[in-house]
C-alpha cells in the first residue's frame, strides 16, 4: 500500500502507527485508490468526518500567526478533501463520472470555461463515451457551480481625509490600510444536499 | 448490576478549556465546583480506589483526602492547559483563568488541547502539502485509528 503513496511517508515509518494509517487513508482517498481492506472504508469514513474541523482550526490558527501561504495551502487541502482530488489534478476530473484521465483530452479545457456549456453542446462531446443520465448528472453539476463576481478597492489615508481608491495604487508605509473585497454571486442558488465525492455514505 | 463508571479524567483537560473559554469557569475553584456537579464525582465517591484516591495517612479524614485528591487533579489539568497554551492566569490578580487564541480555536472546533498545541508549534511558514498533510495525521483526534489489523500491502 505504501509504495502508491503521491507523497511518499518521511524516513523510517513506523508500521503500528495510528497516524501513518491515518496518512495513507487520506492520500488514498485524494488519489481515489482502492483498499485492499474493507475495514479501511470506514476507517476512512470516520477519519474524513473529523478532517473537517480539524482544517478549519488549522486555517484559523494560520490566521491568528499571520501566515498567509500556510493558510491558502490548508483551504486548498480542504477542497482536496471534498473533491478528493489533488490539486494538481486537471480540474476537469472534479465533475461527476469523470473518472478516467483521457477525458481531460475530450474536453481540452478548464472547468471555468464549461460553466454556461449549453446541454446540446455537453452531450455532443460526451455520448459516446458516457449515457444520457451521466451526461445530465455533469450538466446539473456546472449549472450549480457559482459564478463570483468580484471587487475589491483600499481604504485609508493619504493625505489628509480618509478615502477609499481602487488598486494599484501606490500606499505609504507604516500605514494602515483595509482592503475591502465584496464578492458577489451572479448566478442562481440551486439547493441540492451536499456530498464527498466517490465516498461511500 | 453492571456500573459504569466516569471517564470524564481521560479527556478533563478539554472539558475545562470549553468552561474556560466560554467563560462559566474563571478561577481554580470554580473549577473544583465545576467538579463536584458531575457524574465522576458521584462515582468518586462511591468508588474511589477505581479512581485511585487514596486516605494520604491513616489518620487524615474523609474530606481532607476528597479535597485533596481533587486539587490535584484540576491543578494537573490546568498545567497542562497552560502548557499547552491554552489558557494563562491573569498576571495582575495571580488566579483568574483566562483563554488564549489556541484554546479558543480548539474549543470552537471541538478539537483537544494537544492538537492545536502541536499545530501551533509545528506549523511554520513554508509548510508544504506533505507536511500538512503529515500534521493533520498527527493530530490527537487520529490516536485512536485502529491498527492491530494493519498491514501495508
Amino acid at each position: 500500500m505504501i509504495d502508491r503513496l503521491r507523497i511518499p511517508v518521511r524516513n523510517e515509518p513506523q508500521f503500528d502507527s495510528p497516524h501513518l494509517k491515518t496518512n495513507l487513508l487520506i492520500q488514498y482517498h485524494l488519489s481515489r485508490l482502492e483498499f485492499p481492506r474493507v475495514d479501511y472504508v470506514t476507517d476512512l469514513k470516520s477519519c474524513l468526518d473529523q478532517i473537517v474541523r480539524i482544517i478549519q482550526a488549522l486555517i484559523d490558527l494560520c490566521a491568528h500567526k499571520a501566515l498567509l501561504a500556510p493558510c491558502l495551502l490548508c483551504i486548498h487541502f480542504l477542497q482536496m478533501i471534498i473533491q478528493a482530488r489533488w490539486i494538481t489534478d486537471p480540474d476537469i476530473l472534479t465533475l461527476p463520472h469523470i473518472i478516467d484521465r483521457s477525458f481531460v483530452q475530450i474536453f481540452s479545457s478548464y472547468l471555468c470555461q464549461l460553466i454556461d456549456i449549453k446541454h446540446e453542446t455537453l452531450t455532443n462531446v460526451l455520448n459516446s463515451h458516457l449515457t444520457s443520465p451521466q451526461i445530465n448528472d455533469i450538466y446539473e453539476y456546472l449549472v450549480r457551480l457559482p459564478q463570483i463576481e468580484l471587487n475589491f478597492n483600499i481604504r485609508g489615508f493619504w493625505s489628509r481625509n480618509e478615502e477609499t481608491r481602487q488598486l494599484p495604487t501606490n500606499v505609504h508605509a507604516d500605514q494602515e490600510y483595509t482592503l475591502q473585497i465584496m464578492l458577489k454571486r451572479i448566478n442562481r442558488i440551486r439547493v441540492k444536499s451536499f456530498c464527498y465525492q466517490d465516498c461511500p455514505e | 448490576m453492571f456500573l459504569v463508571e466516569s471517564s470524564l479524567l481521560n479527556v478533563l483537560s478539554d472539558h475545562l478549556n470549553a468552561e474556560i473559554v466560554s467563560g462559566t469557569i474563571s478561577t481554580k475553584q470554580e473549577a473544583l465546583d465545576y467538579l463536584t456537579w458531575t457524574y465522576f464525582f458521584r462515582r468518586l465517591l462511591v468508588n474511589p480506589s477505581y479512581y485511585q484516591m487514596e486516605p494520604l495517612e491513616n489518620d487524615t479524614n474523609e474530606q481532607t483526602t476528597l479535597n485533596t485528591y481533587l486539587s490535584a487533579i484540576v491543578q494537573r489539568s490546568l498545567d497542562e492547559l497552560i502548557r499547552a497554551t491554552c489558557i494563562f492566569i491573569n498576571e495582575i490578580d495571580q488566579r483568574t483563568l483566562q483563554a488564549t487564541v489556541h484554546g479558543r480555536i480548539a474549543s470552537h472546533y471541538y478539537i483537544s488541547y494537544k492538537t492545536i498545541h502541536m499545530f501551533a508549534q509545528r506549523l511554520t511558514s513554508t509548510i508544504t502539502l506533505g507536511e500538512l498533510i503529515d500534521l493533520i495525521s498527527s493530530a490527537h483526534e487520529y490516536a485512536e485509528m485502529p491498527v492491530q489489523k494493519f498491514y501495508f500491502f
